[in-house]
């Protein structure tokens, strides 16, 4: 169990990469998005791209550029961040934030050590549009 | 229900009015982007038409849930994302809604209109929406229209098309 739990992980997902969102997007969002376990970047683009509104599928051209990586529960945990299961209504792929507890509310930037901290909790998997 | 009153300027388009209660996300992202709030007694259904996250700007749409369907909308379940956009946009088809245009995640103009009663009547009522609050703009520039065309033929992918 301890085991399965040191595996577990977060997918990320990016429309611009080699960049990851590693912070909230300031005055608009107090947390980051990821999704339970690994999910493809196609499954977790379908998710995104429901959510904006749109039902079709991405450009040819910007499909380079669409990537997912896995980030470490524990690692992120163990650096104080907290993970929330927000699923709403749709069973898969599963829909989690990550909050950082911070008193400097209500705009909760995230400090640079922090966003490092983030970035740090990368697994090193990560998984492009047509793989 | 007054639909003129759903929301209010400067208010954050997931929840529009001071008084509106209830919250319940259906589907979010950094934010929510779907789901129902509540209005006294009255529930109403709130989308995201179109919301990137690189965008400025956001478009949302907001109808009551008739009182026969508020049981489905408490217990209904989806397998998939898209399932839940079609489930959304049916919701909407063919009812009079209140679309609303959000700058920075805080709604900014809106109006009331009729959506077609088609399958992708949201989104395109949401175009609609959009092109009559920029024909009501002044005029652009030469310069500002050439702008604009290029950020069109890049959004259709003229080049590789």
């Amino acid at each position: 169990m301890a085991e399965d739990q040191a595996d577990e992980v977060v997918t990320q997902q990016t429309f611009e990469w080699p960049t990851y969102r590693n912070a909230p997007r300031r005055q608009r969002e107090d947390n980051v998005s990821v999704f339970w376990g690994r999910v493809s970047a196609r499954d977790a683009t379908a998710y995104i791209r429901a959510a904006q509104g749109r039902s079709d599928e991405p450009l040819d051209k910007d499909k380079p550029r669409i990537r997912v990586r896995q980030l470490s529960v524990r690692k992120l945990r163990e650096a104080g961040f907290v993970l929330v299961p927000k699923p709403g209504r749709v069973a898969y792929p599963e829909h989690y934030v990550v909050f950082w507890p911070s008193e400097a509310a209500p705009e909760r930037v995230w400090p640079p050590e922090v966003q490092k901290a983030f970035d740090q909790c990368f697994t090193g998997e990560e998984e492009g549009w047509e793989e | 229900m007054n639909l003129d009153t759903l929301v209010r300027q400067g208010e954050r388009p997931w929840l529009p009015l001071p008084d509106a209660t209830d919250l319940d996300v259906w589907m979010e992202y950094g934010h929510p982007r779907i789901g129902t709030f509540r209005v006294g007694h009255d529930l109403v259904m709130f989308a995201a038409a179109y919301d990137v996250d690189d965008d400025r700007l956001s478009v949302w749409a907001y109808a009551p849930v008739p009182a026969e369907f508020e049981a489905l909308a408490r217990e209904t379940q989806f397998d998939t994302p898209a399932d839940l956009r079609t489930f959304v946009n049916n919701v909407f088809a063919g009812r009079t809604a209140v679309f609303a245009v959000a700058d920075n995640s805080c709604i900014a103009r809106w109006s009331t209109r009729d959506v077609a009663n088609v399958e992708e009547g949201l989104i395109s009522t949401a175009a609609d929406f959009l092109d009559s609050l920029l024909r009501a703009m002044p005029l652009l520039s030469p310069a500002a229209r050439l702008q604009a065309a290029v950020k069109a033929a890049e959004a259709r992918d003229l080049v590789s098309a």
